[in-house]
């Protein structure tokens, strides 16, 4: 892994976008916003995903946790749908937080995985965007 | 360490230790022999000075073998002669050939013979050549773990260690014993004085090269480096570079460079060793210039090890990572944990074969136990949504156990064995139970009360068992249940099998009918499966599901019970009350998918003994939710090491590290076996837990410290490993070694230990719920089929090369290894938890 | 100028700043993309393309009193650092990308801005649009400016700026 990079093998390592712009998340909706099937062979390494919460649409609520593990809201990769089981993510805490890019999550099993960001509250609305690319070696 | 020739320090030395006329000598150290009985013969004269010299050689190639050692492990080049040709470095030596051992000379006289010349002159230069070679020979032995040259005098019993050297005369004089020369005093002499001059030449250079061994900081470029305390090596030998020389200062340093730390300082005038560490809060007092002194802690000691540094293990990454601290949010493990759940510690739900379970909204409780610091929690269950609902026979209501998990029914059941079961009379005249009386084919119910019946009439009747009873809630609609069965005594060619649902408070009914016999043709033992049989789950609502064997002989043995319906997704609410608070859960799932539920709590203290995990499933009842580990672990603050915000990525560095140890360990073992190697796949690709034990047994052939395994059996101890105490002291081959302590298995010293318990070390531990996203120690090409619902691995071994990636909820079902906590980086950068 | 190792470019990702085709309203704005840095890494943005494919009203009937900020444009792309709340188009921005007209408008590739302080920085496209100020608005004040627009860009992201 510490070798030149020849043209070639430059051509074949890509980042693909992890790009959901400010949206209105109401309570309890969990998008997919993107799916990576990754075939044998092949590898993806997340680094940086980055959350921000623009606002809280419904003010003076004190949110009713629907995963109290994630906070109000987090994005994160997945292999199934399970959210409180992801293999990489941030949640909020402050108003923008990020995965430890110093940390990558890699994947190196075929396999289908999403990235999906989710309101976990039951009664608080959220204008949210993310950010990330994610490098894949094919 | 003194009496190293030390005078001869003095010598100018020149570059070459020239050939000259050097002949090469014998291999057991014996010069040509002089016969003083017969006629003088020049020749054999000449031919003893020429093997001298070649003694000389040999002498000079082990200062230059030990030259090139301190080159490798100091990593400096050092004064070497030149040799003008090959010669072994190691001096055969004959004691008989020897004089003295002074570095005296007793040249000829003018009043000498020639035979003196060789009982005195040539002995006192043979004894020379000994005392040379010894005292560097000594020197590094003194010095170094793996000395390049052999020792002549071990025991020091024949060849002193003396700081006296005599120059005997020495002078380049290249004389040679000539026969056309007039057999006179200088004859001899004058060979023998050029002989003294290279011993002088080589004794100057061993006197220089000791005084370098004496104290290798004033010019190694290279330092290896060990921790120790009480017999435990606390860090294990680093490479700290020379990076800075100021003329007063040398600083040597190592990974990680933090500026500042993670140093050793020589100071060349005071003659000093400091030692700073990456933690700057306790400074270590420089102790005077040793290979071994103490450290900052009480009881430490900091060795530099005389020794080429040697391939790192992943082992040792784990060591180095711990070394720095990042800023952010610290998840840690803690003992309280259950690695199964089909067991006692659980109260609640349906208990189904391999792991507990809620098919409807219900509550489980999980009771643990272990020690629980203050702090956060993060409780993660690893739970496995399933429409393939598994009863074992033996989870019935009446009583009834059997072998591997099975209900068998009881055959022949004599008076005072009646229970709380139910009976069928068979055969005879009947019987009277309870003041009843059955006849054969009648049916009675048991009681604990009452364990007798008699006979009634004069044909003897038997009593079997008729029914075992199931209850079990499932979620409302159609489902398809299977009964897995077989005859365990006797013969029999078929069974009558009866199977009945029952709502609460509703009519029974038939599902399995016993409209005709189900062949049983296959040998005792043998499982078969009835057809598929549907049925209408009316509610989420207990119900029972008695089984019935209406017929047949033999002995019915029901070994489990198979629910199926078609549903694909389910939703799950769930409440998690841990430490006495609560948090919430509500996630989907997919049939078969494996997947981490996780929930967080605030501190409440800490607790010591029983555990309880108490989970609430709330909504929504569609697909069954199996419950296979349950983990807890800690949340805190890092404390960060200091001026390491430029290091963020050296953990991930050692971790890759580890990994490349780890492939190229394991390549190693596929080319070692070769046609041998072992294959760990089953029926083609397919994976199992077993199959992860016996791969990481693989891959521990090259790597044995890549995997810990808790509680060794006490006579489990494998050469090569490395094993820690856990209890306050084992003894192993007569060593006893105290809590915390490690040790290596030595072949010579046995498999077995007593007295307590120990963990086999390594730098990955077996998967549990709450590391999912950990990096994992994961087959190249092994992968979760979505159509099988399982784990396959596409390649053999010799292709299954052990990569590190992150770690996937059906990696943990399968039990693979996670790197230990030392690898752990914060999951979210910049954040710490509120005071 | 070094040779590029594997190991060096993973530490290397470029960041989307992407919007698929979207209705922007009148004074209204939406943030594309955030980062957040902290030391040793660089964010480096150089590529960025504005497209207005529309436009309810027709363009050339804008005047001055319609815009929000005199001199940004229909619509601008702005970055900005640590931004939580208030109008992107106030001072301290760190750049702008301002549409004049419908069609694309391209960023300079060769006027590099390139971050190292630690911090979030966020891409916000906002509508310069307001009810006209004119004394005698050509576009009535009642309706409403809007813009269908897209956004694509990115910006490089090394984790290590050494």
């Amino acid at each position: 892994m510490n070798g030149f990079i020849t043209t070639r093998r430059y051509a074949r390592v890509l980042d693909l976008p992890i790009s959901f712009p400010q949206t209105e998340l109401r309570a309890g909706k969990a998008i997919v916003i993107t799916q990576l099937p990754l075939a044998l062979h092949q590898r993806l390494e997340l680094r940086a995903l980055t959350l921000v919460v623009n606002a809280i649409l419904t003010p003076g609520v004190v949110p009713i946790y629907l995963n109290t593990a994630l906070s109000i809201c987090s994005v994160g990769l997945y292999q199934g749908t399970m959210l409180t089981g992801p293999l990489a993510y941030t949640a909020f805490t402050e108003m923008t937080s990020i995965t430890n890019p110093f940390s990558p999550c890699i994947i190196e099993t075929p396999g289908t995985y999403n990235v999906i960001i989710s309101n976990n509250t039951s009664n608080t609305d959220l204008s949210l965007t993310a950010t990330g690319a994610i490098k894949l070696y094919y | 360490m003194n009496n190293q020739l030390e005078s001869a320090l003095v010598i100018a030395l020149r570059e070459t230790i020239k050939w000259e006329s050097a002949v090469e000598a014998s291999a057991s150290g014996t010069l040509t022999p002089v016969v003083p009985a017969l006629p003088f013969d020049a020749v054999t004269y000449q031919a003893r000075d020429r093997q001298l010299a070649y003694r000389d050689l040999i002498v000079s190639a082990a200062v230059v073998e030990v030259a090139v050692q301190v080159g490798d492990v100091w990593n400096y080049s050092t004064l070497k002669p030149t040799l003008q040709g090959p010669a072994p470095f190691s001096l055969p030596f004959v004691g008989t050939e020897a004089g003295t051992y002074s570095s005296q000379i007793r040249h000829v006289l003018n009043t000498s013979i020639p035979y003196d010349a060789a009982r005195y002159a040539d002995a006192d230069l043979y004894g020379r050549d000994a005392l040379i070679y010894e005292v560097l020979a000594r020197a590094c032995s003194s010095t170094f773990t793996d000395p390049s040259i052999p020792q002549i005098d071990s025991a020091g019993t024949l060849i002193p260690s003396t700081s006296i050297w005599s120059l005997g005369e020495g002078y380049a004089a290249k004389a040679d014993i000539n026969t056309a020369l007039p057999l006179d005093r200088d004859l001899f002499k004058n060979p023998d004085r050029n002989l003294a001059d290279r011993d002088n030449q080589l004794a100057g250079y061993v006197a220089q090269l000791a005084q370098a061994l004496k104290n290798p900081f004033e010019n190694a470029l290279r330092l290896y480096i060990q921790v120790e305390a009480y017999g435990t090596v606390q860090r294990e030998p680093d490479i700290y570079a020379l990076t800075r020389d100021d003329g007063t200062h040398r600083v040597f340093q190592t990974e990680p460079a933090l500026a500042g730390a993670n140093q050793i300082i020589y100071n060349s005038q005071a003659h000093t060793l400091q030692w700073i560490r990456e933690r700057v809060d306790e400074v270590h007092v420089p102790q005077i210039y040793a290979m071994e002194i103490s450290g900052i802690e009480f009881g430490q000691t900091i060795t530099t090890l005389a020794a080429v540094p040697e391939g790192k293990d992943a082992q040792y990454w784990r060591g180095k990572a711990d070394q720095l601290e990042p800023n952010g949010i610290k998840v840690a493990d803690t003992d309280v944990e259950l690695l199964t759940t089909n067991n006692s510690a659980t109260s609640g739900g349906y208990m189904q074969y391999g792991s507990a379970s809620l098919t409807v909204p219900g509550a489980i409780s999980f009771t643990m136990n272990g020690s629980l610091p203050p702090g956060d929690y993060r409780v993660s269950v690893l739970v496995k949504p399933n429409h393939t609902v598994e009863i074992a026979g033996a989870q019935n209501v009446s009583n009834t156990s059997g072998t591997l998990g099975g209900a068998t029914f009881d055959i022949d059941v004599p008076s005072g064995s009646i229970s709380l079961k139910t009976y069928l009379v068979e055969d005879g005249d009947g019987i009277v139970y309870n003041g009843s009386l059955y006849l054969p084919g009648d049916v009675f119910a048991g009681t604990n009360a009452l364990a007798t019946y008699t006979q009634y009439g004069i044909v003897t009747s038997t009593v079997r068992q008729y029914a075992i009873n199931f209850l079990l809630a499932l979620p409302e609609g159609p489902w398809n249940v299977r009964l897995e069965y077989t005859n365990l005594s006797g013969t029999t060619d078929s069974f009558s099998i009866k199977g009945v649902y029952t709502a609460a408070g509703a009519e029974a009914v038939p599902v399995i009918q016993d409209i005709a016999p189900l062949p049983f043709t296959t040998t005792n033992g043998n499982i078969v499966i009835t057809p598929g049989a549907s049925m209408d789950v009316a509610n989420t609502g207990p119900f029972s599901f008695p089984i019935y064997w209406t017929g047949g002989d033999g002995q019915f043995h029901v070994r489990k019970l198979i629910f199926e319906s078609d549903t694909t997704v389910g939703r799950y609410a769930l409440t998690g009350t841990f430490a006495g608070s609560t948090a919430q859960a509500d996630v989907t799932g997919n049939d078969k998918i494996t997947g981490v539920v996780r929930w967080q709590y605030s501190s409440a203290g800490s607790s010591v003994g029983t555990i309880p995990l108490i989970i609430d499933y709330t909504e929504e009842p569609a697909l069954p939710l199996q419950f296979q580990q349950v983990q807890v672990q800690t949340l805190s603050n890092f404390l960060p090491t200091p001026l390491s915000q430029n290091f963020q990525g050296w953990r991930q560095e050692c971790l890759e590290r580890a990994e490349r140890s780890i492939a190229q360990g394991y390549q190693m073992a596929v080319d070692a076996y070769g046609t041998d190697l072992p294959s760990f796949r089953t029926s083609g690709s397919g994976w199992s837990p077993d199959a992860t034990e016996e791969w990481m047994s693989f891959v521990e052939v090259y790597n044995p410290r890549v995997r810990e395994v808790p509680a060794i059996a006490t006579d489990g101890i494998a050469d090569g490993y490395q094993y820690q105490v856990d209890t306050p002291y084992v003894i192993y081959a007569g060593t006893v070694f105290t809590a915390g302590q490690k040790f290596y298995g030595v072949a010579s010293s046995g498999t077995s230990y007593s007295s307590g318990t120990v963990h086999q070390v390594g730098a990955f531990i077996k998967s549990q719920p709450g590391h999912v996203g950990r990096p994992a120690l994961v087959p190249y090409g092994l992968y979760f089929d979505g159509t099988d619902y399982a784990a396959k691995a596409y390649y053999d071994t010799p292709f299954s090369t052990p990569t590190v990636m992150a770690c996937q909820p059906w990696m943990i079902e399968y039990g693979l290894y996670v790197a230990q906590q030392e690898f752990w980086m914060p999951e979210t950068i910049g954040l710490t938890l509120p005071a | 100028m070094a040779y590029l190792t594997e190991s060096q470019l993973r530490n290397v990702m470029d960041i989307p700043i992407a919007l698929p085709s979207t209705d922007l309203h009148m004074g209204d704005w939406v943030m594309l993309a955030a980062v957040k840095i902290s030391v040793p890494m660089r964010l480096t943005y150089r590529v960025c393309n504005l497209q207005l494919s529309a436009c309810t009203v027709d363009t050339a009937l804008i005047t001055a009193g319609n815009k929000i900020y005199g001199n940004l444009g229909l619509a601008y792309l702005t970055l900005r650092k640590d931004y939580t709340s208030g109008s992107p188009g106030a001072a301290g921005g760190l750049d702008v990308l301002i549409s004049n007209a419908l069609g694309i408008t391209s960023r300079n590739p060769d006027n590099i801005v390139e971050l190292t302080t630690a911090g979030v920085y966020s891409w916000i496209i906002a509508s310069n649009m307001q009810p006209s100020t004119d004394t005698v608005p050509i576009i009535p004040v009642s309706t409403s400016i809007n813009f269908r627009l897209a956004v694509n860009g990115t910006a490089r992201l090394e984790l290590n700026r050494a």
